[in-house]
Protein backbone atom coordinates (compact mmCIF):
# COMPACT_ATOMS: atom_id res chain seq x y z
CA UNK A 1 0.00 0.00 0.00
CA UNK A 2 1.21 3.49 -0.78
CA UNK A 3 1.45 5.97 2.07
CA UNK A 4 -0.78 9.05 1.87
CA UNK A 5 2.33 11.10 1.10
CA UNK A 6 3.41 8.75 -1.71
CA UNK A 7 -0.07 8.87 -3.13
CA UNK A 8 -0.24 12.66 -2.83
CA UNK A 9 3.10 13.23 -4.55
CA UNK A 10 2.17 10.92 -7.40
CA UNK A 11 -1.23 12.53 -7.77
CA UNK A 12 0.32 16.00 -7.82
CA UNK A 13 2.91 15.02 -10.44
CA UNK A 14 0.21 13.41 -12.59
CA UNK A 15 -1.96 16.52 -12.44
CA UNK A 16 0.97 18.82 -13.22
CA UNK A 17 2.00 16.87 -16.34
CA UNK A 18 -1.60 16.55 -17.53
CA UNK A 19 -2.17 20.29 -17.18
CA UNK A 20 1.14 21.07 -18.93
CA UNK A 21 0.38 18.84 -21.90
CA UNK A 22 -3.19 20.13 -22.22
CA UNK A 23 -1.98 23.76 -22.18
CA UNK A 24 0.73 22.75 -24.66
CA UNK A 25 -1.86 21.28 -27.02
CA UNK A 26 -4.13 24.30 -26.78
CA UNK A 27 -1.62 27.17 -26.80
CA UNK A 28 1.92 25.81 -27.17
CA UNK A 29 4.08 24.81 -30.09
CA UNK A 30 7.09 22.58 -30.85
CA UNK A 31 9.23 24.95 -28.79
CA UNK A 32 7.57 23.55 -25.65
CA UNK A 33 8.87 20.00 -26.14
CA UNK A 34 8.13 17.58 -24.54
CA UNK A 35 4.70 19.01 -23.63
CA UNK A 36 4.03 20.86 -26.89
CA UNK A 37 1.16 19.86 -29.18
CA UNK A 38 1.43 16.45 -30.90
CA UNK A 39 1.48 18.10 -34.29
CA UNK A 40 2.86 15.32 -36.46
CA UNK A 41 1.39 15.91 -39.94
CA UNK A 42 -1.03 18.40 -38.42
CA UNK A 43 -0.81 21.05 -41.13
CA UNK A 44 -3.24 20.65 -43.99
CA UNK A 45 -1.82 20.52 -47.48
CA UNK A 46 -4.55 21.87 -49.80
CA UNK A 47 -5.47 19.43 -52.58
CA UNK A 48 -4.77 22.26 -55.05
CA UNK A 49 -1.68 23.45 -53.24
CA UNK A 50 1.97 22.49 -53.41
CA UNK A 51 4.31 20.08 -51.64
CA UNK A 52 7.74 21.47 -50.83
CA UNK A 53 10.94 19.64 -50.07
CA UNK A 54 14.36 21.13 -49.38
CA UNK A 55 17.50 19.78 -51.00
CA UNK A 56 21.10 20.79 -51.39
CA UNK A 57 23.05 20.98 -54.64
CA UNK A 58 26.69 21.82 -54.86
CA UNK A 59 29.62 22.38 -57.20
CA UNK A 60 32.91 20.73 -56.28
CA UNK A 61 36.20 22.65 -56.53
CA UNK A 62 36.92 20.75 -59.76
CA UNK A 63 33.63 21.95 -61.26
CA UNK A 64 31.35 18.91 -60.91
CA UNK A 65 27.61 19.43 -60.15
CA UNK A 66 26.62 17.18 -57.26
CA UNK A 67 23.63 16.57 -55.04
CA UNK A 68 24.92 16.89 -51.48
CA UNK A 69 23.35 14.76 -48.75
CA UNK A 70 22.00 16.78 -45.85
CA UNK A 71 23.19 14.12 -43.41
CA UNK A 72 26.78 14.94 -44.41
CA UNK A 73 26.23 18.26 -42.61
CA UNK A 74 25.01 16.39 -39.51
CA UNK A 75 21.43 17.61 -39.99
CA UNK A 76 18.19 15.98 -41.10
CA UNK A 77 16.20 17.36 -44.03
CA UNK A 78 13.44 18.52 -41.70
CA UNK A 79 16.02 20.41 -39.66
CA UNK A 80 17.19 22.32 -42.74
CA UNK A 81 13.53 23.00 -43.53
CA UNK A 82 12.92 24.20 -39.98
CA UNK A 83 15.73 26.77 -40.36
CA UNK A 84 15.10 27.65 -44.02
CA UNK A 85 14.17 31.28 -43.30
CA UNK A 86 17.21 31.79 -41.11
CA UNK A 87 19.56 30.41 -43.76
CA UNK A 88 17.85 32.43 -46.51
CA UNK A 89 18.44 35.56 -44.45
CA UNK A 90 22.05 34.67 -43.67
CA UNK A 91 23.52 32.36 -46.36
CA UNK A 92 26.91 32.51 -44.58
CA UNK A 93 25.43 29.81 -42.30
CA UNK A 94 25.90 27.46 -45.27
CA UNK A 95 29.59 28.35 -45.20
CA UNK A 96 29.77 27.58 -41.46
CA UNK A 97 28.20 24.19 -42.21
CA UNK A 98 30.64 23.50 -45.06
CA UNK A 99 33.59 24.21 -42.76
CA UNK A 100 32.20 21.87 -40.09
CA UNK A 101 31.54 19.20 -42.73
CA UNK A 102 35.12 19.34 -43.95
CA UNK A 103 36.37 18.99 -40.37
CA UNK A 104 34.08 16.06 -39.54
CA UNK A 105 34.45 14.30 -42.91
CA UNK A 106 37.88 15.08 -44.33
CA UNK A 107 37.36 12.54 -47.14
CA UNK A 108 34.25 14.20 -48.60
CA UNK A 109 34.36 16.13 -51.88
CA UNK A 110 35.48 19.74 -51.38
CA UNK A 111 32.75 22.17 -52.43
CA UNK A 112 33.14 25.49 -54.26
CA UNK A 113 29.48 26.38 -54.17
CA UNK A 114 26.49 25.18 -52.13
CA UNK A 115 22.86 25.91 -53.02
CA UNK A 116 19.94 25.28 -50.67
CA UNK A 117 16.95 24.67 -52.91
CA UNK A 118 13.23 24.35 -52.27
CA UNK A 119 11.67 21.88 -54.69
CA UNK A 120 7.89 22.16 -55.25
CA UNK A 121 5.40 19.72 -56.65
CA UNK A 122 2.22 21.52 -57.74
CA UNK A 123 -0.98 19.63 -56.97
CA UNK A 124 -4.35 19.65 -58.68
CA UNK A 125 -7.09 17.83 -56.79
CA UNK A 126 -4.45 15.84 -54.95
CA UNK A 127 -2.46 14.82 -58.04
CA UNK A 128 1.00 15.96 -59.08
CA UNK A 129 0.88 18.27 -62.10
CA UNK A 130 4.17 20.18 -62.05
CA UNK A 131 7.63 20.45 -60.51
CA UNK A 132 9.86 23.49 -59.98
CA UNK A 133 12.98 24.21 -57.96
CA UNK A 134 13.31 27.57 -56.20
CA UNK A 135 16.70 28.68 -54.85
CA UNK A 136 16.67 29.62 -51.14
CA UNK A 137 20.30 30.47 -50.40
CA UNK A 138 23.64 30.27 -52.19
CA UNK A 139 27.10 30.21 -50.66
CA UNK A 140 30.28 30.52 -52.74
CA UNK A 141 33.74 29.78 -51.40
CA UNK A 142 35.50 33.15 -50.94
CA UNK B 1 -11.18 6.60 -2.13
CA UNK B 2 -12.71 8.14 -5.20
CA UNK B 3 -13.18 6.22 -8.42
CA UNK B 4 -10.60 8.42 -10.17
CA UNK B 5 -7.96 7.69 -7.55
CA UNK B 6 -8.82 3.95 -7.58
CA UNK B 7 -8.34 3.92 -11.34
CA UNK B 8 -4.94 5.64 -11.24
CA UNK B 9 -3.65 3.42 -8.42
CA UNK B 10 -5.22 0.12 -9.44
CA UNK B 11 -2.66 -2.50 -8.29
CA UNK B 12 -0.64 -4.32 -10.96
CA UNK B 13 1.78 -7.25 -10.49
CA UNK B 14 5.32 -6.09 -9.73
CA UNK B 15 6.73 -8.28 -12.49
CA UNK B 16 5.34 -5.87 -15.09
CA UNK B 17 7.73 -3.14 -13.94
CA UNK B 18 10.64 -5.61 -13.94
CA UNK B 19 9.96 -6.41 -17.61
CA UNK B 20 9.36 -2.80 -18.58
CA UNK B 21 12.71 -1.92 -17.02
CA UNK B 22 14.50 -4.64 -18.97
CA UNK B 23 12.83 -3.78 -22.27
CA UNK B 24 12.65 0.01 -22.09
CA UNK B 25 16.19 0.45 -20.75
CA UNK B 26 17.62 -1.97 -23.33
CA UNK B 27 15.82 0.07 -25.98
CA UNK B 28 18.02 3.07 -25.14
CA UNK B 29 21.12 1.64 -26.92
CA UNK B 30 18.94 0.58 -29.85
CA UNK B 31 17.54 4.09 -30.11
CA UNK B 32 20.87 5.86 -29.63
CA UNK B 33 22.98 3.66 -31.92
CA UNK B 34 20.55 2.39 -34.55
CA UNK B 35 17.08 3.80 -34.95
CA UNK B 36 17.74 7.45 -34.01
CA UNK B 37 21.49 7.55 -34.62
CA UNK B 38 21.19 10.97 -36.29
CA UNK B 39 21.14 12.59 -32.84
CA UNK B 40 24.86 11.92 -32.38
CA UNK B 41 25.50 13.60 -35.75
CA UNK B 42 24.63 16.87 -34.04
CA UNK B 43 28.08 16.59 -32.42
CA UNK B 44 29.55 17.98 -35.66
CA UNK B 45 26.97 20.74 -36.23
CA UNK B 46 28.21 24.28 -35.49
CA UNK B 47 26.64 25.99 -32.48
CA UNK B 48 25.26 28.69 -34.82
CA UNK B 49 22.63 26.19 -35.98
CA UNK B 50 21.52 25.37 -32.41
CA UNK B 51 17.99 26.66 -31.80
CA UNK B 52 17.39 26.14 -28.07
CA UNK B 53 13.94 24.96 -27.03
CA UNK B 54 11.93 26.67 -24.28
CA UNK B 55 13.28 24.15 -21.74
CA UNK B 56 16.85 24.76 -22.92
CA UNK B 57 16.45 28.53 -22.47
CA UNK B 58 14.66 28.19 -19.13
CA UNK B 59 17.18 25.95 -17.34
CA UNK B 60 19.48 27.18 -19.19
CA UNK B 61 21.10 24.19 -20.88
CA UNK B 62 24.47 24.57 -22.65
CA UNK B 63 24.89 24.80 -26.43
CA UNK B 64 25.92 21.25 -27.42
CA UNK B 65 29.57 20.77 -28.32
CA UNK B 66 31.25 17.69 -29.73
CA UNK B 67 32.52 16.72 -26.26
CA UNK B 68 29.12 17.19 -24.66
CA UNK B 69 27.25 15.13 -27.25
CA UNK B 70 29.72 12.23 -27.30
CA UNK B 71 30.17 12.23 -23.51
CA UNK B 72 26.43 12.28 -23.01
CA UNK B 73 26.05 9.42 -25.46
CA UNK B 74 28.63 7.26 -23.66
CA UNK B 75 27.16 7.96 -20.22
CA UNK B 76 23.64 7.21 -21.45
CA UNK B 77 24.69 3.89 -23.01
CA UNK B 78 26.46 2.68 -19.86
CA UNK B 79 23.74 3.85 -17.47
CA UNK B 80 20.90 2.31 -19.50
CA UNK B 81 22.54 -1.10 -19.86
CA UNK B 82 23.29 -1.28 -16.13
CA UNK B 83 19.77 -0.04 -15.31
CA UNK B 84 18.32 -2.82 -17.50
CA UNK B 85 19.68 -5.38 -15.02
CA UNK B 86 17.28 -3.99 -12.41
CA UNK B 87 20.05 -3.05 -9.96
CA UNK B 88 19.64 0.15 -7.92
CA UNK B 89 16.43 0.94 -9.81
CA UNK B 90 15.70 4.30 -8.19
CA UNK B 91 19.16 5.83 -8.55
CA UNK B 92 20.06 4.40 -11.95
CA UNK B 93 16.57 4.97 -13.30
CA UNK B 94 16.74 8.63 -12.36
CA UNK B 95 20.18 8.94 -13.97
CA UNK B 96 18.92 7.37 -17.20
CA UNK B 97 15.90 9.69 -17.26
CA UNK B 98 18.00 12.83 -16.82
CA UNK B 99 20.61 11.78 -19.39
CA UNK B 100 17.96 10.78 -21.92
CA UNK B 101 16.08 14.02 -21.39
CA UNK B 102 19.22 16.04 -22.20
CA UNK B 103 19.82 13.70 -25.17
CA UNK B 104 16.38 14.67 -26.43
CA UNK B 105 17.19 18.36 -26.01
CA UNK B 106 20.25 17.78 -28.22
CA UNK B 107 18.02 15.92 -30.68
CA UNK B 108 15.19 18.44 -30.99
CA UNK B 109 17.05 21.78 -30.87
CA UNK B 110 18.14 22.08 -34.51
CA UNK B 111 14.94 23.10 -36.25
CA UNK B 112 12.78 19.96 -36.04
CA UNK B 113 10.92 18.46 -33.10
CA UNK B 114 9.66 14.87 -33.19
CA UNK B 115 6.48 13.80 -31.45
CA UNK B 116 7.16 10.14 -30.69
CA UNK B 117 8.90 10.67 -27.33
CA UNK B 118 6.26 11.78 -24.83
CA UNK B 119 5.18 8.34 -23.59
CA UNK B 120 8.78 7.10 -23.51
CA UNK B 121 9.91 10.09 -21.46
CA UNK B 122 7.00 9.55 -19.08
CA UNK B 123 8.00 5.88 -18.80
CA UNK B 124 11.62 6.74 -18.00
CA UNK B 125 10.36 9.26 -15.42
CA UNK B 126 8.05 6.82 -13.60
CA UNK B 127 10.16 3.62 -13.71
CA UNK B 128 12.40 4.84 -10.84
CA UNK B 129 9.37 5.47 -8.59
CA UNK B 130 9.04 1.73 -7.95
CA UNK B 131 11.54 -0.20 -5.79
CA UNK B 132 13.19 -3.49 -6.76
CA UNK B 133 10.99 -5.81 -8.80
CA UNK B 134 11.47 -9.39 -10.00
CA UNK B 135 10.36 -10.86 -13.33
CA UNK B 136 7.37 -13.13 -12.88
CA UNK B 137 6.29 -11.51 -9.59
CA UNK B 138 2.50 -11.32 -9.70
CA UNK B 139 2.13 -9.63 -6.31
CA UNK B 140 -0.19 -6.66 -6.99
CA UNK B 141 1.22 -3.27 -6.02
CA UNK B 142 -0.26 0.21 -6.13
CA UNK B 143 3.05 1.94 -6.94
CA UNK B 144 3.40 -0.34 -9.97
CA UNK B 145 -0.21 0.32 -10.90
CA UNK B 146 0.33 4.08 -10.92
CA UNK B 147 3.55 3.87 -12.96
CA UNK B 148 1.94 1.58 -15.55
CA UNK B 149 -1.16 3.80 -15.74
CA UNK B 150 0.99 6.87 -16.37
CA UNK B 151 2.71 5.19 -19.33
CA UNK B 152 -0.62 4.00 -20.72
CA UNK B 153 -2.25 7.41 -20.41
CA UNK B 154 0.78 9.03 -22.07
CA UNK B 155 0.40 6.65 -25.01
CA UNK B 156 -3.31 7.47 -25.32
CA UNK B 157 -2.68 11.23 -25.08
CA UNK B 158 -0.11 11.04 -27.88
CA UNK B 159 -2.85 9.82 -30.21
CA UNK B 160 -5.86 11.60 -28.74
CA UNK B 161 -4.30 15.07 -28.51
CA UNK B 162 -2.79 14.64 -31.99
CA UNK B 163 -6.34 14.85 -33.37
CA UNK B 164 -6.78 18.21 -31.65
CA UNK B 165 -3.43 19.43 -32.95
CA UNK B 166 -4.72 18.64 -36.47
CA UNK B 167 -7.91 20.61 -35.81
CA UNK B 168 -5.88 23.50 -34.40
CA UNK B 169 -3.16 23.72 -37.05
CA UNK B 170 -4.83 22.13 -40.07
CA UNK B 171 -8.45 23.08 -39.42
CA UNK B 172 -11.51 20.98 -38.68
CA UNK B 173 -11.44 19.73 -42.27
CA UNK B 174 -7.81 18.55 -42.03
CA UNK B 175 -8.89 15.12 -43.24
CA UNK B 176 -10.10 16.54 -46.58
CA UNK B 177 -6.64 17.84 -47.45
CA UNK B 178 -3.65 16.26 -49.18
CA UNK B 179 -1.43 15.74 -46.16
CA UNK B 180 -0.77 12.07 -46.96
CA UNK B 181 -0.01 13.03 -50.56
CA UNK B 182 2.59 15.39 -49.16
CA UNK B 183 4.01 12.65 -46.92
CA UNK B 184 4.18 10.17 -49.82
CA UNK B 185 5.80 12.67 -52.20
CA UNK B 186 8.41 13.51 -49.62
CA UNK B 187 9.16 10.06 -48.28
CA UNK B 188 7.08 7.42 -50.01
CA UNK B 189 8.47 3.88 -50.34
CA UNK B 190 7.89 1.47 -53.24
CA UNK B 191 4.82 0.32 -51.31
CA UNK B 192 3.57 3.83 -50.58
CA UNK B 193 4.29 5.75 -53.80
CA UNK B 194 1.70 3.89 -55.97
CA UNK B 195 -1.00 5.22 -53.61
CA UNK B 196 -0.37 8.72 -55.02
CA UNK B 197 -2.55 7.81 -57.98
CA UNK B 198 -5.54 7.07 -55.72
CA UNK B 199 -6.16 10.43 -53.95
CA UNK B 200 -9.62 9.44 -52.66
CA UNK B 201 -8.10 6.51 -50.76
CA UNK B 202 -5.67 8.88 -49.09
CA UNK B 203 -8.51 11.18 -48.01
CA UNK B 204 -10.37 8.17 -46.64
CA UNK B 205 -7.24 7.12 -44.73
CA UNK B 206 -6.99 10.63 -43.28
CA UNK B 207 -10.53 10.27 -41.93
CA UNK B 208 -9.51 6.87 -40.55
CA UNK B 209 -6.53 8.42 -38.78
CA UNK B 210 -8.76 11.03 -37.09
CA UNK B 211 -11.20 8.30 -36.04
CA UNK B 212 -8.39 6.15 -34.65
CA UNK B 213 -6.88 9.06 -32.73
CA UNK B 214 -10.21 10.10 -31.23
CA UNK B 215 -10.97 6.44 -30.40
CA UNK B 216 -7.60 5.86 -28.75
CA UNK B 217 -8.95 5.99 -25.14
CA UNK B 218 -10.36 2.53 -25.97
CA UNK B 219 -6.79 1.31 -25.46
CA UNK B 220 -7.58 1.61 -21.76
CA UNK B 221 -10.66 -0.63 -22.02
CA UNK B 222 -10.48 -4.07 -20.46
CA UNK B 223 -10.65 -7.34 -22.36
CA UNK B 224 -11.09 -7.74 -26.08
CA UNK B 225 -11.63 -4.11 -26.99
CA UNK B 226 -8.43 -2.97 -25.27
CA UNK B 227 -6.39 -5.84 -26.72
CA UNK B 228 -7.83 -5.22 -30.17
CA UNK B 229 -6.88 -1.54 -29.98
CA UNK B 230 -3.30 -2.40 -28.96
CA UNK B 231 -3.02 -4.76 -31.95
CA UNK B 232 -4.54 -2.14 -34.27
CA UNK B 233 -2.10 0.50 -33.01
CA UNK B 234 0.88 -1.74 -33.75
CA UNK B 235 -0.53 -2.45 -37.22
CA UNK B 236 -1.03 1.29 -37.81
CA UNK B 237 2.63 1.98 -37.03
CA UNK B 238 3.83 -0.89 -39.23
CA UNK B 239 1.78 0.31 -42.21
CA UNK B 240 3.06 3.85 -41.68
CA UNK B 241 6.61 2.53 -41.70
CA UNK B 242 6.06 0.43 -44.82
CA UNK B 243 4.62 3.36 -46.77
CA UNK B 244 6.49 6.46 -45.57
CA UNK B 245 9.35 5.03 -43.40
CA UNK B 246 8.16 6.81 -40.29
CA UNK B 247 7.82 4.76 -37.13
CA UNK B 248 7.21 6.06 -33.61
CA UNK B 249 9.46 3.38 -32.15
CA UNK B 250 9.91 4.74 -28.60
CA UNK B 251 6.15 5.21 -28.45
CA UNK B 252 5.53 1.69 -29.81
CA UNK B 253 7.79 0.31 -27.04
CA UNK B 254 5.45 1.93 -24.53
CA UNK B 255 2.52 -0.06 -25.93
CA UNK B 256 4.15 -2.95 -24.01
CA UNK B 257 2.76 -1.38 -20.82
CA UNK B 258 -0.70 -2.62 -21.87
CA UNK B 259 0.41 -6.27 -21.81
CA UNK B 260 0.20 -8.50 -18.71
CA UNK B 261 3.97 -8.88 -18.61
CA UNK B 262 3.84 -9.87 -14.92
CA UNK B 263 2.77 -13.34 -16.06
CA UNK B 264 6.06 -13.83 -17.92
CA UNK B 265 9.01 -15.40 -16.16
CA UNK B 266 12.59 -14.66 -17.12
CA UNK B 267 13.93 -17.71 -19.03
CA UNK B 268 16.05 -19.84 -16.65
CA UNK B 269 19.16 -19.54 -18.79
CA UNK B 270 19.09 -15.76 -18.50
CA UNK B 271 18.04 -15.76 -14.85
CA UNK B 272 21.19 -17.66 -13.86
CA UNK B 273 23.36 -14.93 -15.32
CA UNK B 274 26.26 -15.63 -17.63
CA UNK B 275 28.95 -15.57 -14.94
CA UNK B 276 27.62 -18.64 -13.15
CA UNK B 277 27.28 -20.59 -16.40
CA UNK B 278 30.27 -22.90 -15.91
CA UNK B 279 29.50 -23.75 -12.30
CA UNK B 280 25.84 -24.29 -13.04
CA UNK B 281 24.97 -27.96 -12.53
CA UNK B 282 21.70 -27.63 -14.44
CA UNK B 283 21.59 -27.80 -18.22
CA UNK B 284 21.74 -24.32 -19.71
CA UNK B 285 19.49 -23.10 -22.46
CA UNK B 286 16.49 -25.40 -21.92
CA UNK B 287 13.63 -23.09 -21.17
Amino acid sequence: MLSPLGRGLRGGATAAVLVAVLIGTAYGDDDHFPVGPFRMFSTKTPRDGAVKVALIRGVTVDGREVRVSMASFGLRRAEFEGQLDRIAEDPSLLGVLVTARERARPGSAKLREVRLVSARWELQDGRRVGYVEVPVAVWTRP
Amino acid sequence: MTAVSRWWFEPVGRGRIAWLRTLLYLFVPVDVLLTTSWVSQHADVPGALYQPLFIGRLLPLPTPTRGLVLGLQAALLVASVVAATGRRPRVLGTVVFLLYFEWMVVAMSYGKVDHDRFAYLVALAVLPTVGRARHGDREPDESVGWAVRCIQVAVVLTYFLAAFAKFRFGGLDWANGATLTRALLRRGTFLGTPLLSVPWLLVLTQWGIIAFELGSPLLLARGRIGRGMVAFSVAFHLVTFATITIIFLPHVMCLLSFLALENLRMPAALRRGTRSGQRDPEPVGVT
